[in-house]
């Protein structure tokens, strides 16, 4: 069953006085329990796709189907509402919020959810352990290295339950060992827990690691590959 | 969670947090300081000067105000200020004539403006016997013919305690002339006071005028200005007679009033001067602190924080430096203005010399006086100030689109 349709996408924007077109006609279904791979050089198009099936932009033509439903007809208001409930994002740069700790920050769409104390707890902690970071709930992001902000930020995408996990480039900022290491953490989500993941690399050793690639070329997709 | 996150984002810059804070905390604190000082100031000027030339409530002739004129007297004195005092039984009732006239020595002469009083109530209301640099004041004058002057009076006609002058004024056709000896001679350090007030007996004038139990003013001097509202509606109701005008100090000193008034006004001015200054100073350091947290707002847009609650978000964390600012800027303003209350503020020494305004001598120690009123409406204001400032920087926080905040380096 699909989680996400997009039709004839496109998506046009001025870069000064030059008109871009990040998308051209982008066609793409991914299915429920994927862990799938965008894979392209830089300007390819990837985090452009990443961000409107997130709901973050708007697409200049074409459709978007989340869960079925069509992310044009939606008010930002439910937009906002979709984003929290069905959605999980991870950053390239980790994006914390630096006051909270490494607890706070992977409650923080809980509590946005209005989740109940004692649920929120019961739903992190085990989540943090699992991400390998048990014993540092406490630590601000400034405490903890890059590797360890991305797992809290993976925890925190994945704590609201959400139907899709998108990330944009996880390890681009991270070492090798430290990449390969949150790749295993985030397919053993996918697996253990049938979270869906939507992922874009520019590195071919991460890349291996998904299901399903996906190869953009200027805004189109070139070419598909499934293990 | 705003709460925590507003308060934890107010020291996560601790300095640029103080910085604003202080901004808010000294501004109020000098101005309930200042406010304090000035209504110490006022109300002082209007104590002087409701003991030496009028008091609260006026009983006068009508026209009196305008014309000053002798044949604008008010007859039966004694009959119409018992009817003063049942009228407004808790105050002191003084009766007095005010006139000019001319002061002449064997060394020279000097035009004088004369108050003449009944020495023991006057003691009461006026404070002349605490400014008294040699001899006594005219209720310890052993008999009448007695004078009161000012230093540079004396100096003028070149006088001293004992020493005779001729007092000459004019009512109706006739110059009247009569010998007074120097009793007492006072000092407020202001020139036109002390180079020109003179008090003498009001039976003495009385007798000298030829106005026997005639005077021109009958006031009421109250315990405090609260009273002055029912005092002046007990005293016109029990004086209907279209010939006399009762007034309140405000009427009876217009000049001081106006001067008080345009003073305050001053005040205000420079209270809203204060106002802008300070909210710029927020809206700066708040819009400041909004533009370093784009990306990270973006993030919370992104995770599904609603533009409303980032909204909030902003006006909390002003909310809280708001209060923590007010609270010791209250703190620090009620400290000084203790201070300046039990020890008093020595403009004389600020300003270099004595001051005065609108004929009244200004006590050189200034007293504080606190309006409790006004310190709850200024510390409101400066809680209201943080965070209307803030208003701006949280709508531009709100309006903020998740994907331009995640690309904003």
């Amino acid at each position: 069953m699909s989680i996400v349709t997009t039709r004839n996408l496109h998506k046009d924007y001025l870069q000064g006085s030059l008109e871009v077109h990040a998308l051209r006609g982008v066609d793409f279904t991914l299915e429920r329990g994927e862990f799938a791979a965008l894979m392209g050089p830089s300007g390819s198009g990837k985090t452009t796709l990443l961000n409107l099936i997130g709901a973050l932009d708007s697409p200049s033509s074409g459709e978007i189907f989340l869960d079925g439903q069509d992310l044009s007809r939606m008010s930002a208001a439910q937009l906002s509402e979709l984003r929290l409930r069905r959605l999980g994002f991870v950053f390239q740069a980790y994006n914390l919020v630096p006051v909270l700790t490494a607890y706070e920050n992977a409650e923080f769409v809980l509590l946005l959810q209005g989740v109940p104390e004692a649920q929120r707890r019961e739903r992190v902690m085990p989540l943090l352990a699992e991400v390998g970071l048990e014993g540092m709930e406490n630590r601000r992001p400034s405490e903890l290295s890059g590797g360890q902000q991305q797992r809290v930020a993976v925890a925190r995408a994945i704590a609201g339950q959400p139907a899709l996990v998108l990330a944009d480039e996880p390890t681009a900022n991270l070492d090798s060992k430290t990449s390969y290491a949150l790749m295993d953490t985030m397919r053993h989500l996918n697996e253990e827990h049938g979270v869906t993941f939507l992922f874009s690399t520019h590195d071919p050793r991460v890349m291996e690691s998904a299901r399903r690639v996906i190869r953009l070329v200027d805004g189109r997709i070139e070419s598909e590959d499934r293990r | 969670m705003l709460i925590r996150l507003a308060l934890r984002n107010l020291l996560r810059n601790l300095p640029r947090t103080l910085i604003s804070a202080s901004a808010v905390c000294l501004g109020l604190a000098i101005l309930i300081i200042g406010d304090g000082l000035a209504d110490g100031a006022h109300n002082q000027m209007v104590k002087d000067g409701i003991a030496a030339q009028a008091g609260h409530v006026v009983l006068q002739q009508r026209d009196w105000q305008e014309k000053r004129d002798l044949n604008l007297t008010i007859p039966d004195a004694a009959e119409m200020a018992a009817r003063f005092q049942s009228a407004i039984p808790g105050a002191t009732v003084v009766s007095r004539i005010y006139f000019q006239g001319l002061l002449t020595s064997p060394s020279g002469s000097a035009g004088v403006g004369l108050s003449a009083v009944e020495p023991p109530k006057e003691r009461i209301v006026d404070d002349i016997r605490d400014h008294l640099v040699q001899g006594t004041d005219l209720a310890d004058a052993a008999r009448g013919g007695a004078i009161v002057i000012g230093t540079n009076l004396a100096e003028t006609l070149d006088v001293g305690i004992g020493d005779k002058v001729v007092l000459m004024a004019q009512h109706g056709p006739d110059i009247q002339s009569h010998l007074f000896r120097v009793t007492g001679i006072f000092s407020y350090g202001i020139d036109e006071i002390d180079g020109f007030f003179a008090q003498i007996p009001l039976r003495d004038a009385q007798d000298f005028l030829g106005l026997h139990d005639q005077v021109t003013q009958i006031s009421a001097h109250l315990a405090g200005s609260r009273q002055l509202a029912p005092a002046l509606s007990a005293a016109r109701a029990a004086f209907p007679e279209p010939e006399l005008d009762v007034l309140s100090w405000k009427q009876a000193m217009p000049d001081l009033y106006e001067w008080i008034t345009i003073d305050s006004a001053g005040l205000y001015i420079m209270i809203m001067i204060m106002a802008v200054i300070v909210a710029m100073g927020i809206l700066n350091t708040v819009l400041m602190s909004v533009l370093e947290r784009v990306r990270e707002f973006g993030v919370m847009l992104a995770l599904g924080l609603k533009p409303g609650q980032l909204f909030r978000l902003v006006l909390w964390e002003a909310l809280f430096l708001g209060i923590v600012a007010t609270a010791v800027g209250l703190a620090l303003g009620l400290a000084g203005n203790a201070y300046f209350t039990v020890h008093g503020l020595d403009y004389a020494e600020l300003a270099g010399g004595s001051m005065e305004a609108s004929g009244v001598a200004l006590n050189s120690l200034i007293h504080s006086d606190l309006s409790p009123s006004k310190t709850v409406i200024f510390s409101l204001m400066a809680l209201a100030i943080t965070v209307i400032s803030a208003v701006y920087p949280a709508w531009r926080a709100s309006r903020l689109s998740p994907v331009d905040c995640l690309q904003h380096h």
